[in-house]
């Protein structure tokens, strides 16, 4: 079995009377990023700065490499930080700011040097040694922050929503560029965001937080197509979650019956989740009732608006007085519909996805 | 035909002011000092006697500046980075010194060592006088420490934390970070904090005269030359010794050390303790800060009983009598100084932040310069600049008919009402430049240009959009600017008429014929007039015109 680089046990923390973690566990493997994803306030920075020992813990513990850190002051952690503003030290160059770390642990000028050029040129930094932080580009700063917690070789790189003074191109540039540079180097990494995107993008494993309590951990795909709840759910993107009424084997969805084969537990306020992509969206030719031939479902509605989001387009169908979300691939070939169009969507019964929270 | 640009007039005619009523007067001082070229042995001379002084101005300038910065530092260091349940009146106690004039201090400094003094005389039993080097010293650190602090600690507040958490993160040592780090961040307001600490030591003349004895430093020389002696020249040459090192330390400071604030502007982490610091070293920089404030407050409290005591050294019994004195006076002074600081900071400040807008954000030609002239009276001892406007506007046309108009008779600036309000408003112009400055940094310049999108012409784009914005910096230059007015006397002491007295001049006056009884019922009326103005300034600011 693998062993955790970093062991989380029962973690919690107050801040002026709130508490802001009630009991966390969490383990990261060597070589993983996990992403800890969540909406401001959920816990997920303070979790962070836990771990970095910018904040102390009250309960709980946390290893690493299997040696209790939690009572160690930050210097003493083999953990780095890449901060949500960088952090940069506005007074040194480029190449102070990397070399920073090393020149603290009186390390030898030539391992210093040796080291700090490896990290250039990892960086993509190249020429940029001698500039004043100012003088940088905001993905330039970013990679700066990355390098000076990378050059003294961390057991853990901890990221604190690094991406989110960036521009849209350039974050998706930038996430793309350090799930690289980690991989490079097989540093294990946790990182905090509130982007689903980006933790889809980076994460081995997603870990969601909800007021101050881990939710799911999960792999992206997990996350996304099997969410344990509406909150998971939402949070990832889906907006297509109706209640059901269970009666014996059979629930009622769209006053369809639909029987169902597994076991449904009654007493819990089940929703249903149905991924938009999931849907196929026609044209209405006929006069149609809606209902399940074979596995399928189909039911008739009226386009209400549409939004185009460059590759996908997501059309919001009225059916029965609710909305349902149907996203499609914006290919030039396929039928377009318009605001005001009668559709048919059909989606199959099996992916369905129940939600018992 | 070009159109009129109300603006472009404006800034033009600050320069021509700047020029005539900055430059003109300190290089009139030169010239009065140097000229005529025969006399230019009786110039060594004159220069051999002031030298000795020169020293005694630089040293005491020197000590009271290291501990002065030391002070203003530890204290912006624990009040803003620890929490101590006494950190919130500590902030107010550091801030007490600026609301009274310089040399008050000495009050309480001659109540408790003076030859009737309660210390060296009640409790030691001696008659001898310690006046001197320490007390000047020990007087201007309790005063000046303050400005070090106001300054210090607004950097401190506004470094980004962050970055400290970065290097601790990093490894770092908590005494590395703070001197790799901290310190460094800070350096450009600690050496600004250095420098205004020297310039007001070096321009202090009243804390020398009154408790100095043997011991005169080159402002105060300036003063007995000019009222007790009546030697120009003398004065004219000490000036000049007294403007080399001010002039050179304000321009090292302007061109190597002011280029850079490393201001952050998302402060994330508003919890900035440091967690990690040794407890014993906690509480000696306590200790160094509270025994600050206690200081301050017991210079004020002594002040307060002097007021409401019989006679200081030989009757201590309480007494309104002084009060009364007071009261019964004419209050016309106060009057004046009320008056005086109100409108010298109105126009100062709104000349300031005006200029520092039309600097900044027009091209306009002689931007530099016009900024060094403006800045220029920072450096420039108030004593100093009141000696060129006695030895330039004392002929007419203001000045001009020194050389040719001779014959014309023709406006006299000098002995006239207006001239101390001239000297004060060129004097504190820097203030309300400074706060422009600072503000219109973070004043996106998109908003104008969207103003001029939206087809505004540019007269109302200024009046609507730009003073607007500018407002939280006029208000801040004014505070300063007039509890400055109020309390500094080194610029107008020679300009002042028997009509238009102010109060602290009263009260200087009245030091330095021993009254103390007296001085210190006035200084009290004084700080007092001054808070409860800056409080109604404030109502009327936050409350009324809702700017915070």
């Amino acid at each position: 079995m693998k062993k955790p680089k970093l062991l989380i046990e029962n973690v919690y923390q107050s801040y002026n009377k709130k508490i802001t973690l009630k009991g966390i566990n969490l383990e990261v493997f060597e070589g993983e990023i996990v992403v800890i994803l969540g909406p401001s306030g959920c816990g997920k920075t303070s979790l962070l700065k836990s771990i970095a020992g910018l904040i102390i813990i009250d309960e709980g513990k946390i290893k690493v490499d299997n040696k209790a850190i939690e009572n160690l002051p930050p210097q003493n952690r083999k953990t780095a930080m890449i901060f949500q503003n960088y952090a940069l030290f506005p007074h040194m160059t480029v190449l102070e700011n990397i070399e920073y770390g090393l020149k603290v642990k009186n390390e030898k000028v030539e391992i210093i040097k040796e080291k700090s050029e490896k990290i250039i040129e990892i960086i993509k930094l190249k020429g940029f040694e001698n500039r004043a932080i100012t003088a940088l580009s905001g993905g330039q700063q970013q990679r700066v922050a990355i390098g000076r917690a990378m050059i003294i070789e961390p057991a853990i790189l901890l990221f604190d929503e690094p991406l989110s003074n960036l521009d849209e191109n350039l974050r998706v540039e930038m996430r793309y560029e350090i799930k690289r540079i980690l991989k490079s180097v097989n540093i294990t990494s946790v990182y905090v965001t509130h982007d689903q995107n980006e933790a889809m993008a980076l994460a081995d494993r997603v870990v969601v937080m909800k007021d101050g309590q881990v939710e799911q951990i999960s792999s992206p795909e997990k996350i996304y197509y099997r969410p344990i709840s509406e909150y998971v759910a939402r949070f990832i993107g889906h907006k297509n979650i109706f209640g059901i009424k269970v009666i014996g084997n059979y629930f009622l969805f769209f006053n369809m019956r639909i029987k169902y084969n597994g076991k449904l537990n009654m007493d819990n306020n089940i929703k249903i989740l149905i991924n938009s992509e999931e849907i196929n969206i026609y044209s209405i030719y006929y006069d149609f009732d809606n209902g399940l031939i074979d596995n399928k479902l189909h039911l008739k509605g009226k386009i209400l608006d549409i939004e185009m989001l460059t590759k996908i387009r997501r059309y919001s169908v009225q059916v029965e007085g609710k909305i349902i979300y149907v996203t499609v691939l914006n290919r030039n070939d396929r039928d377009k519909f318009y605001v005001n169009d009668f559709v048919i969507l059909e989606f199959d019964k099996n992916s369905f996805h129940f939600l018992y929270k | 035909m070009k159109k009129y640009n109300p603006l472009k007039f404006i800034y033009y005619t600050i320069f021509v002011a700047l020029l005539y009523f900055v430059i003109l007067p300190v290089l009139a001082v030169i010239l009065y000092g140097v000229f005529p070229l025969d006399s230019i042995n009786h110039v060594g001379e004159l220069a051999k006697r002031s030298l000795p002084l020169l020293k005694n101005s630089l040293v005491i300038a020197l000590v009271v500046t290291f501990f002065s910065v030391i002070i203003g530092l530890v204290s912006s260091i624990i009040l803003w980075r620890y929490q101590f349940f006494t950190n919130k009146i500590l902030r107010y106690a550091m801030l007490l010194s600026l609301i009274n004039p310089p040399f008050v201090g000495s009050i309480s400094f001659i109540m408790l060592f003076g030859k009737r003094g309660l210390i060296t005389h009640k409790l030691l039993g001696l008659s001898v006088s310690p006046f001197g080097f320490v007390g000047i010293v020990v007087m201007q650190v309790l005063g000046l420490s303050s400005l070090a602090y106001l300054i210090i600690s607004s950097s401190i507040v506004k470094i980004d934390p962050t970055i400290e958490d970065a290097a601790r993160n990093l490894g770092d040592s908590e005494i590395s970070i703070f001197k790799n780090i901290t310190l460094k961040t800070m350096y450009p307001e600690i050496s600004t904090a250095a420098v205004l600490v020297f310039l007001a030591s070096m321009a202090d003349f009243g804390t020398p005269l009154i408790i100095g004895g043997a011991y005169q430093t080159l402002s105060s020389d300036l003063y007995i030359q000019i009222t007790g002696v009546y030697d120009m020249k003398s004065a004219a040459i000490s000036g000049i010794l007294l403007l080399i090192p001010c002039i050179i330390l304000f321009l090292i400071q302007r061109n190597f050390t002011n280029k850079k604030t490393y201001y952050s502007l998302n402060m994330t982490n508003p919890d900035i303790i440091y967690k990690y610091y040794s407890k014993p070293l906690k509480y000696i920089l306590f200790v160094i800060t509270s025994s600050y404030c206690f200081l301050v407050v017991l210079k004020y409290s002594f002040i307060i009983i002097g007021a409401f005591t019989k006679q200081w050294g030989y009757n201590y019994t309480f007494t309104f009598e002084h009060l009364k004195k007071v009261l019964s006076r004419d209050l016309t002074p106060f009057f004046n100084s009320i008056k005086f600081a109100f409108f010298v900071a109105l126009f100062a400040s709104i000349l300031g932040v005006l200029l520092s807008y039309l600097i900044k954000r027009k091209s306009y030609k002689f931007r530099k310069i016009v900024d060094l002239i403006a800045t220029l009276p920072a450096a420039v001892p108030g004593i100093l600049l009141g000696i060129g406007y006695l030895v330039t506007f004392k002929y007419p046309l203001l000045g001009v008919g020194r050389f040719y108009l001779k014959k014309i008779p023709s406006i006299i600036l000098l002995g006239s009402g207006i001239i101390i309000y001239i000297i004060s408003v060129f004097r504190y112009m820097n203030v309300g430049l400074r706060a422009g400055y600072a503000l219109i940094e973070h004043i996106n310049p998109n908003i104008e240009e969207a103003a001029r999108d939206l087809g505004q012409n540019e007269n109302k784009i200024f009046t609507q959009i730009v003073l607007p914005l500018m407002s939280p910096a006029f208000s801040i230059a004014f505070f300063k600017n007039f509890s400055s007015a109020m309390t500094t006397l080194g610029a107008i002491i020679f300009l002042l008429l028997p009509s238009n007295k102010v109060a602290v001049q009263q009260i200087f006056q009245i030091i330095t014929s021993s009254a103390v009884g007296v001085a210190a019922a006035m200084a009290l009326l004084l700080s007092v007039t001054i808070a409860i103005a800056l409080g109604v300034f404030k109502f009327i600011n936050n409350k009324i015109m809702r700017i915070k």
